[in-house]
């Protein structure tokens, strides 16, 4: 997993490994970071998630070594 | 192309990336560090992105591009790390047969930018900073990738 702008800043982490069941939803991800850092609760609902560097759904079905990353509303440009 | 650099943005080599025969028109845009945001003033802005999915963006946007306008060649550069005031941290250069294709696809590209590449920027004020998050990308339809606006 790894943690961009706020997201990084919140939780003190840019990159880290997670342990998840199988067939894992990609919003599991924010549980475990809402759960370890009560900060991250706040942003949660702005986060978009992308795996494998493409935007997916939270409901998007992880596989083992898929990159999950936590992305805060973008502001490029 | 597309590019993701931290050092200045030349523009004149963001021009010469562009420049071709075919081409009746070159359309730039330099987005800069100003000075003020939301009455605070701004002593310098810091830049982050996640690399490799910005370029795929970035690569998808220029796509998109070509699909819509007949354009001759065009040229996206975003600079990352510190961004000084008056300093350009986005370039985008576009050259078309006509004027209006270049315009028009010069607009598209930074708006789409400034909507789903995952680039941040932290804004630096006398007495702290914050991380800036642009209002399109707060939108509904915020970064769907597809472009579906239009």
């Amino acid at each position: 997993m790894r943690l961009f702008a706020s997201a990084k800043e919140v939780a003190k982490l840019s990159e880290t490994k997670v342990e998840l069941p199988i067939a894992s939803r990609a919003g599991v991800v924010l549980d475990h970071l809402s759960d370890s850092y009560p900060a991250m609760t706040k942003l949660r609902p702005f986060i978009r998630l992308a795996v494998n560097e493409a935007y997916v759904d939270s409901d998007f079905t992880l596989h083992d070594g898929d990159e999950v990353a936590v992305l805060p509303p973008v502001s490029g440009g | 192309m597309v590019k993701i650099v931290e050092q200045s943005i030349e523009t004149s080599e963001l021009i010469d990336s562009v420049v071709s025969p075919g081409a009746g028109g070159i359309d730039i845009f330099l987005g800069t560090t100003r000075n003020t945001s939301k009455g605070k003033d701004v002593l310098t802005l810091y830049y982050e992105a996640y690399v490799p999915m910005a370029l795929k963006l970035m690569g998808e946007i220029e796509r998109e591009v070509r699909e819509r306008w007949k354009i001759s060649a065009i040229t996206i550069i975003h600079r990352i790390g510190e961004v000084p005031v008056t300093e350009a941290s986005v370039g985008i250069a576009v050259a078309a047969p006509h004027r209006k294709e270049a315009f028009e696809a010069c607009r598209y590209a930074i708006d789409e930018l400034k909507r789903r590449v995952p680039i941040w920027k932290k804004e630096v004020y006398k007495d702290g900073a914050v991380w800036v998050e642009n209002a399109e990308a707060l939108m509904k339809d915020g970064g769907s990738g597809e472009g579906k606006r239009n």
